[in-house]
């Protein structure tokens, strides 16, 4: 016993390893595992390519995204127009770039607060378990029951189509998922000993759910958000197709594809670009979520 | 097992309660008078005196109280009776969803069928064959499938089939060719996800001990894999059908609308734009029975193959 004791203090035979493994926050440790993800990497650059296109759209756009060229309609792509034309005359390029905007300001705004609603229901859940947890299941349950897009089509209807209420209507709608992944890790993290020991020693409910059960929270949400990110601009993209998102002439993805819908036989390559762009985010996104993922909660297991 | 059963079936029937209440709720909390709007802008130039409209409120049960509304709504729908369209005066619901039902179902089950038919093989290939070409294909192609967005899908399959190629017609359901496409379109959204289930859980498994132990006795990597790993492998592809299930229907919505197909998903946004309160509850309320049963099916199934869930 004592010689196996005496073998692993020793510097000179886990020198190498200990070298190699040079003290280092829990952090910095995520970054190298995230760094070593190569598609990850690539996926964020384009995310940060893609906030910065929509941040400067107003001076990179070569044209102006709402002007009407005439005798241009539905003309294909040439070295001054790179996309070409849409069904009206307008610069299909300037409008794609603009449309960066209403992606991410309807990605990153519904998440953010689908998010809220869902760790607010999901730590409500899972902490104060009894009749508050098997009503705001039931209440999870109900709202996964609905085909998402029935329930989008409906609430916009009845709102009325704009910006503001695309974010709102998702973001209302597509907490389900952080709720119940947020109730289970606190139904987990409820019986681990520092919260019974923080319970022992008399800490408030309020205390043990923000000082100790949030934080650890954390990292599983911040994986399943930018997951969430990819699905939430396909749905903004779905009803802006069917007209119920944002509204002409302001360019988004999904309205641009709708025109494409509309002269598909006529002028297909309308509906090609933004196409292309949506799938580049939403993979980019899905791409830098797994690469969260495998860096910062290795442990979890991929869900779809 | 009967006790699992029941505690399920108490909840879904409280998520139907829910859902029919909320959809009560949000469909009277519209605004915009469904006479008016039958009317059009205006009027739509008929005059009609506030006696008339009075009375055609009445004959439709609009001036009952909400709870009087509610109660009648929920006996007719547990008689199969979902009352009459507004926008098509005189034809029943009923007859309306009956109408679009087989499309609908036709669409969505075949788009399963051969996901299923094709992602369970493809997916025990790529997890036994890991790293190999045909697993980087299979990989790459169930990360894109995913963040493809099925409109997009769509819309490329018509400029291929419909433009280019000129194989199949663009639009409608003037033949059985017209269910070919969107039957392509769902399926292969449904195959992304279940290839990448499949292959992720039979991964898994084949790291077990049961396994190790089964190759260790020397049996065949025929029968390790065929009768061992992949009955516990399929367990979460179970589930994952009962969770895609709502996101299929999603699916037909949109696929209905890019390819003008006489649907559920096309009825409801139709009448959704019409404020045809009662085709839409009935629609949302069948919708919601349609997940809630399936969703309950995939759980029972689950617990009856596998004894570890039903303990918890």
């Amino acid at each position: 016993m004592g010689k196996s004791l005496e073998v692993a203090t020793s510097k000179e035979q886990i020198g190498p390893v200990a070298e190699e493994l040079p003290r280092r926050s829990e952090r910095s440790r995520a970054w190298r595992r995230y760094k070593a993800n190569r598609m990850a990497v690539i996926a964020g650059a384009f995310i940060i390519l893609l906030c910065l296109m929509a941040i400067f759209a107003d001076t990179i756009v070569p044209h102006d995204p709402l002007e009407i060229y005439s005798g241009k309609r539905g003309v294909g792509p040439s070295s001054e127009h790179l996309m070409g034309f849409d069904h009206v005359g307008r610069d299909l390029f300037s409008r794609v770039i603009y449309g960066s905007r209403v992606a991410l300001i309807v990605g990153l705004g519904a998440s953010s607060i689908a998010v809220i609603i869902g760790v607010m229901v999901g730590v409500t859940a899972g902490y104060f378990s009894g009749w508050p947890d098997s009503l705001l299941s039931r209440l999870t349950d109900t709202l996964m029951a609905f085909p998402i897009i029935a329930l989008l089509i409906l609430l916009a209807s009845i709102v009325g189509p704009s910006l503001v209420t695309t974010v709102v209507v998702i973001g209302v709608t597509s907490w389900a998922i952080y709720a119940r992944v947020v109730r289970a890790q606190v139904l987990s993290l409820k019986r681990q000993e520092f919260v019974v020991a923080a319970l022992a020693i008399g800490a408030s409910d309020r205390r043990i759910i923000f000082r100790h059960i949030l934080p650890n929270v954390l990292a599983p949400v911040i994986v399943l958000v930018t997951l969430g990110v990819g699905t939430i601009i396909i749905l903004e993209a779905a009803l802006s197709f069917l007209g119920l998102g944002i509204q002409p002439p302001t360019p988004s993805w999904g309205g641009t594809l709708s025109d494409g819908r509309a002269f598909i036989l006529l002028f297909p390559h309308i509906a090609m670009a933004p196409g292309i762009m949506i799938v580049l985010t939403v993979l980019a996104f899905n791409l830098l979520g797994d690469g969260l993922r495998d860096a910062l909660d290795p442990r979890q297991k991929d869900i779809t | 097992m009967a006790r699992y059963a029941v505690v399920r079936l108490v909840e879904g029937l409280v998520v139907l309660l829910l859902i029919s209440v909320a959809t009560f709720l949000i469909m009277r909390l519209l605004p915009g008078d469904p006479v008016m709007i039958l009317l059009g802008e205006g009027g739509g130039g008929i005059r009609m005196t506030e006696e008339q409209i009075d009375a055609i409120h009445r004959r439709w049960g609009l001036d009952d109280p909400w709870h009087v509304q509610y109660l009648l709504w929920v006996k007719n729908m547990f008689t199969g009776n979902f009352g009459k369209s507004i926008f098509r005066p005189g034809v029943p619901v009923r007859e309306m969803i009956f109408e679009a039902v087989p499309v609908t179902f036709i669409i969505s089950a075949a788009g399963l069928i051969i996901a299923l038919a094709l992602a369970i093989p493809m997916g025990i290939m790529a997890a036994t064959k890991r790293n190999s070409l045909f697993d980087y294909a299979a990989t790459i192609f169930s990360t894109l499938g995913i963040a493809l967005p099925n409109f997009w899908i769509a819309l490329m399959l018509i400029v291929l089939f419909s433009l280019v190629l000129k194989w199949l017609p663009p639009f409608g359901l003037h033949s059985w060719q017209g269910y070919i496409m969107p039957v392509m379109v769902i399926a292969t959204l449904q195959m992304a996800v279940i290839m990448r289930v499949t292959r992720g859980s039979l991964i898994e498994e084949l790291g077990e001990d049961y396994v190790r132990t089964a190759r260790a006795k020397g049996l065949a990597e025929r029968g390790v894999i065929g009768t061992h790993a992949i009955r516990n492998a399929l367990l979460p592809v179970v589930t994952v059908i009962g969770v895609q299930f709502a996101y299929i229907l999603s699916g037909t919505i949109i696929v209905e609308t890019v390819f003008a197909l006489p649907g559920i998903g096309r009825l409801f946004t139709d009448s959704v734009l019409h404020l045809d309160y009662q085709v839409v509850q009935s629609i949302v309320f069948l919708l919601a029975v349609i997940v809630v049963v399936v969703n309950l099916l995939t759980d029972l199934t689950y617990a009856l193959i596998d004894p570890r869930i039903r303990i918890e």
